[in-house]
């Protein structure tokens, strides 16, 4: 894996990218909006996370206020256009998704892993999830006993997308129409109580959208 | 307060035992003791053949050996302080324990059977050509509980016990072969350490179903074991505590090897441990070999008293080899001997042979003609020799034990050799009770050192050390012995002991099992006569205040004992003769409390329960003067509630009991609140009439909390029970409401159908004209029914009708009932709305419903309302949500809420990890704290929620095998309660899975499963991802 450069700041030139169009068998690109609307960007990982299919729920209600402020909404999910496309088939969205399986938007924005002092919390936290272990053990160890117990082997498979997927850090960014970053929310960025939020509530996307005019 | 004399007639105080003019023993104070019930050992004699010798002897010479019997064992009972209830015929019936205990009744008793034996076999030799026969006694003894006093109550009544006890003791007396003793199974138990005895079998007795053992006494163990050993039943007791104590000790054990006599006396009340200190002296300067070439004199003075010189005659004995069976010649044989291998002179030898009799504790016998004061010198002199001669030989240590029971002349002539020989390496070690004086010493290095109460920690480490290794024992009795022990280790020992005896901690293994709540065990039998013997010592003032605090409590008001007492003039000095004898305490402000608590419960069991129920009540009515008209203090309430409901006018105190518990759970005190209705359903089923209203409402009232703090299969049955007796009453209000309240149960248990029959059920027993809030109650119960089962547009309308109705009469309903149901309706409408999109509206209402709750105080109500905020402003107000879990959830907390407590956790799970990036900290936490109360409180209705967000949390992690079990456990608990918002989100979550697996057919499966109950229950997907799990 390449050496991820700093997150993309307001001020910078938003990196280009063409991706796979879930809702449409075309591709999607940051050029489509350039010279036309202000895009709200949101990098989400896969679709194996809960927290991010409520996201893009919440994104999907978020989409016609932001249209309002004229301002685009594309959201890039982190899976492959054939798994979308069928999750997308039951659940119907206004929202244009692109799709990256291998993540190189989420680099290209300079958008990483979540940073070692917080995926240590997973070892230390203990838990005890079906209440069958003598003892609460730390969260990996129980992934652990219990796959062990099933008979469970990880394959290759597993594994590879594991490295791939986790834990990788959400991002949302506000992009204008010269193609210049000018509002950016990264998970985990900001520590302690500013951390509740984690994604931005639509008053704070439309207040950032406003003011671009 | 005097008393008359029946041997001389003269005047004398009641403080003398015995006539200071004539020696005749005083009535005990006979006349203002009242009865009472008490321990006693009951033992009755008589001869064996005694009807075919009267059928043979002329009648006078009959009555002439009745008359020599009687006054052999008549003198052998006194000689053991008994009390000889009755001769009948040829028998005699005696009691120990009674009017007065002492601390070794049951032992005396056997003593005095093993004596009278004796003593009769002298008596038949005797007389053996006057009756042609030999005559031989058997006996039986028996401890147990008797009332003892005075028949018809007037003074010069015969004293006499009543009871099944003295039946025992008959039953035992006929089953014993002429010339035994047989001894029941009772006594036995509290005497085995003193006497050799052997199984006798069993007897069974009319009206007991079990037989009792019984074993026959063969005489005093010659070897001593400890009287008060835990190790019968394989219990070791740490020594514990004590450290300064015993560094005194030791350091007085040092001057005294300088060459400085010392005299070290340990005073602490019985059981304290005094002995225990000496014995650990003893082996720790064994273990430093400290004690080599020192010579060790002990001795315990009994509690029968010794005769003059008694105890420095068995030092004495012990150090010159000189057995109590020896002959006065022998013994002076033996003397010479020792002392002239000690190095003596012939001239001290003579000197002390006039008065060897006095020094081996056998008086007078042949003394010589000499004047007291002479023959005191002359006694000093000879044991100043005898102990100098030992010193000029070794360092002499001497024990002596119980000195309070000593003879007086012991006592100063120990202290005036001590005086005399203080330049001498001898020390004294003298153990005594509070109450007895130490020897006050002129020259020789005297101190005392008070051995008094160990601290709670301490007692809980003797405790941990008796049953090292099984903490679960610990933790179990260590409150329980800790709180009744009063820091007296033999009484802790004594506890643990009866425990055991009574099988509440019962061996299992090498390790020790509790059986038992350790609540309703009684006074060990064992401590009966050694915490009454104190009472029974107690002028009759203060023992009457004694009695009437300890119906009051193991703590008390001084100002509500004046109120109660029956003699308020006595009432200072009886107090400070209490603390003085160390039976009561001054506790803060004018308070005092028992110095232990099983000094209390001997002293209340001793009372009559007639004399018992007539004090509660006396109790009762002084505390509703003093409380005034309208009682509300907690602490009163109960007070009030205790003493009425030990009165005869047990309703009263059952009302009480429910005013207190209704308190305690005003301020969320629930547990102490369902104590006090337990009592009060305790106390209304020994109500002769009436009450049943009462019990219902209690019963209620009771459920009510069971069933919030998470008894839930408690609760039903008492639900249960109240509705079947309202029908029965023809109570309909109350059976509607039973309804609904059985009808949540039963749904809190996942079970819908039969939650919504009871609700049915309930508005039918009501009718169209039944109580309208009542009535608004079900309504909003079947709205809140619909809601779950994902009908919104049923929910509306069932809560827009609740609302409605609670109207009927009026305007605006008022009162805390008509605002829980109104708070409860506002909430089912809120969820509704929001599950149909209308957002604004739905937290317009359930912020109305918050706010009319917490108005009303109602915080099981306010508890939903926050919860279902806490998800509505996840998606509006993202930061407010956590705000509002947690403020619910510190509610829930106060409340005892815990269905409320884990439904918050759960919200507040979802919380972190969709809003915050503490997901793995907190998140995984509150899911599992959600999933650990679902379990424990078997809320199977809502376990299915805190298992799906622990599986979202693993699937965001990539720990696809942990969320798909998971999952899959809330979809069976899911589909069996059939709710929508539970069913979404485990196909939604397997689908993912499956997608992310790679098997598309098994992702589309669940896809359209979720699509399906979405379009079921009519409502968007994106609705339920968003606002998950309202209630």
């Amino acid at each position: 894996m390449t050496e991820l450069r700093p997150p993309v700041a307001p001020g910078e030139p938003a990196p280009d990218f063409t991706l796979p169009a879930v809702d449409r068998p075309e591709s999607v690109s940051l050029a489509d909006y350039r010279g036309r609307n202000p895009l709200f960007l949101s990098l989400l990982s896969g679709l194996w996370c809960p927290f991010c299919r409520r996201t893009i729920a919440h994104m999907g209600a978020m989409e016609s206020r932001l249209k309002e402020v004229g301002v685009q909404t594309l959201g890039v999910v982190a899976t492959t256009p054939e798994n979308a496309r069928l999750y997308f088939k039951y659940r119907p969205t206004q929202l244009r998704l692109g799709s990256d399986p291998e993540l190189s938007t989420h680099r290209a924005y300079g958008v990483g892993k979540l940073a070692p002092e917080h995926a240590n919390a997973l070892e230390t936290t203990r838990i005890n999830p079906f209440g069958d272990l003598p003892e609460p053990l730390p969260a990996m160890e129980v992934a652990m006993v219990i796959a062990k117990a099933d008979g469970y082997a990880e394959t290759p498979t597993d594994k590879a997308d594991m490295e791939r997927q986790w834990p990788q850090l959400k991002a949302q960014f506000l992009i204008d129409r010269a193609g210049i970053v000018r509002w950016a929310n990264i998970e985990a960025a900001k520590e302690g109580a500013a951390g509740v939020g984690k994604f931005p509530s639509a008053e704070e996307v439309i207040a950032a959208a406003k003011a671009l005019r | 307060m005097a008393l008359t004399c029946a041997g001389c007639g003269s005047e004398t105080s009641r403080d003398f035992a015995f006539c200071p003019r004539c020696g005749q023993r005083l009535p005990a104070e006979a006349g203002d003791r009242q009865a009472d019930r008490r321990h006693v050992t009951v033992l009755f004699a008589d001869l064996s053949g005694f009807t075919t010798l009267a059928e043979r002897l002329d009648p006078e010479e009959v009555r002439a050996f009745q008359g020599r019997l009687f006054e052999t064992l008549g003198g052998v009972i006194a000689r053991y302080d008994g009390f000889v209830e009755k001769y009948v015929g040829d028998a005699v019936l005696a009691v120990f324990g009674a009017p007065v205990a002492h601390e070794d009744d049951p032992e005396r008793a056997c003593d005095a059977a093993l004596e009278m034996l004796e003593r009769c076999g002298a008596l038949s030799r005797e007389w053996q050509s006057r009756l042609g026969q030999p005559v031989v006694l058997h006996i039986g003894v028996h401890t147990g509980p008797v009332v003892a006093g005075h028949l018809g109550g007037a003074a010069g009544a015969a004293y006499a016990v009543t009871g099944d006890t003295v039946n025992t003791t008959a039953r035992l007396l006929a089953a014993a072969p002429p010339g035994s003793i047989l001894i029941s199974g009772a006594t036995h138990a509290l005497v085995r350490h003193r006497f050799a005895s052997e199984p006798a079998g069993e007897l069974s007795l009319r009206g007991k179903t079990e037989p009792v053992a019984v074993h026959r006494l063969i005489g005093a163990q010659t070897r001593r074991g400890s009287a008060r050993g835990l190790a019968a039943v394989g219990l070791a007791s740490p020594f514990v505590g004590r450290g300064g104590e015993l560094e005194e000790l030791l350091a007085a054990f040092r001057r005294m090897r300088r060459g400085q006599a010392q005299v070290v006396s340990l005073a602490g009340e019985a059981g304290i441990g005094k002995s225990r200190l000496i014995a650990e002296l003893v082996a720790r300067l064994e273990r430093d070999g400290a004690l080599t070439g020192v010579a060790v004199r002990q001795a315990a003075c009994s509690s029968l008293g010794e005769a003059a010189y008694g105890v420095f005659g068995a030092l004495f004995r012990e150090g010159y080899h000189i057995d109590s069976a020896d002959s006065l010649d022998v013994a002076r044989q033996k003397l010479m001997a020792t002392l002239g291998a000690l190095g003596a002179r012939d001239a001290e030898a003579n000197a002390i042979a006039p008065v060897l009799g006095y020094l081996l504790g056998l008086g007078a016998e042949g003394a010589p003609d000499i004047e007291p004061e002479q023959l005191r010198r002359q006694i000093l002199l000879a044991a100043r020799a005898l102990v100098e001669r030992r010193l000029e030989n070794t360092p002499l240590l001497v024990v002596v034990e119980d000195l309070q029971w000593a003879d007086r002349a012991s006592v100063e002539l120990l202290r005036d050799v001590a005086d005399q020989l203080a330049d001498r390496p001898l020390m004294l070690v003298l153990s005594l009770r509070p109450e007895a004086r130490p020897p006050l010493l002129a020259r020789a290095a005297q101190s005392v050192v008070r051995v008094g109460p160990l601290s709670d920690t301490e007692t809980r480490a003797l405790i941990a050390g008796l049953f090292a290794g099984s903490p679960d024992v610990v933790a179990h009795v260590s409150d329980f012995v800790t709180a009744r022990a009063g820091g007296n280790p033999l009484f802790a020992e004594e506890i643990v002991r009866n425990l055991v005896a009574r099988g509440v901690v019962r061996r299992d293994g090498a390790a020790w099992t509790c059986t038992a709540a350790c609540e309703g065990v009684e006074v060990p039998p064992s401590l009966h006569g050694l915490l009454l013997s104190r009472v029974d010592g107690l002028p009759g003032d203060a023992r009457r205040v004694l009695q009437e605090a300890a119906v009051l409590g193991a703590a008390f008001d001084a100002p509500l004992l004046e109120a109660v007492t029956s003699a308020p003039p006595a009432l200072p000095a009886s107090l400070d003769r209490l603390v003085d004898a160390d039976l009561i305490q001054p506790a803060d402000g004018r308070r005092y409390r028992f110095t232990h608590g099983l000094v209390r419960e001997v002293v209340y069991q001793n009372l009559l329960l007639s004399r018992r129920t007539e004090m509660h009540e006396r109790i009762g009515r002084a505390l509703e003067r003093l409380a005034g008209p309208r009682a509300e203090r907690l602490s009163d309430l109960e007070a009030l509630g205790h003493h009425w409901s030990l009165s005869p006018d047990k309703l009263r105190g059952a009302r009480y009991l429910v005013a207190a518990g209704d308190r305690a759970r005003a301020l969320y005190a629930n547990e102490d609140a369902i104590r006090h209705y337990e009592r009060a359903l305790e106390t209304l089923a020994a109500c002769p009439e009436g009450g049943e209203a009462d019990a219902r409402g209690a019963r209620e009232r009771l459920a009510d909390l069971l069933a919030l703090t998470g008894r839930r299969a408690d609760a039903l049955d008492h639900y249960e029970t109240v509705l079947k007796k309202s029908e029965l009453a023809g109570d309909h209000a109350t059976a509607g409401r039973l309804s609904r309240k059985i009808g949540g149960l039963h749904w809190d248990a996942g079970d819908r159908e039969r939650a919504g029959a009871c609700f049915a059920a309930g508005l039918e027993l009501l009718g169209d004209a039944g109580d309208p809030i009542e009535r608004a109650h079900l309504f909003q119960e079947m709205g809140r029914l619909a809601f779950r089962a994902g009908d919104n547009a049923a929910a509306i309308a069932w809560a827009e009708r609740a609302l409605a109705e609670a109207a009927r009469d009026g305007d605006t309903p008022a009162g805390p009932e008509a605002a829980a149901m109104s708070a409860q309706a506002y909430n089912t409408l809120g969820v509704a709305l929001a599950r149909t999109g209308r957002l604004p509206e739905a937290v317009e209402r359930i912020e109305r419903s918050i706010a009319l709750a917490e108005a009303h105080d109602l915080l099981a109500a306010a508890c939903r309302g926050y919860t279902n905020l806490g998800v509505l402003y996840a998606s509006l107000e993202p930061r407010r949500s956590i705000e509002t879990c947690l403020r619910g959830l510190e509610t829930a907390k106060k409340v005892g809420d815990l269905g409320f407590q884990s439904r918050l956790y759960a919200n507040l799970a979802v919380a972190y990890c969709a809003l915050t990036d503490r997901c793995e900290a907190e998140g995984i936490e509150a899911a599992q704290a959600a999933i650990d109360l679902d379990r424990r409180l078997g809320l199977l209705d809502h376990l299915a929620v805190p298992l799906i967000v622990l599986g979202q949390i693993h699937q965001c992690h990539g720990e696809s095998r942990e969320a798909f079990a998971m999952y899959r456990e809330a979809l069976g608990l899911a589909e069996a309660v059939g709710e929508p918002q539970l069913l979404f989100p485990c196909y939604d979550g397997l689908a993912t899975l499956y997608l992310d697996a790679g098997d598309q057919a098994s992702a589309e499966l669940y896809l359209t499963k979720a699509q399906q109950t979405c379009a079921r229950a009519g409502v968007e997907p994106d609705a339920l991802m968003v606002l998950p799990f309202l209630c």
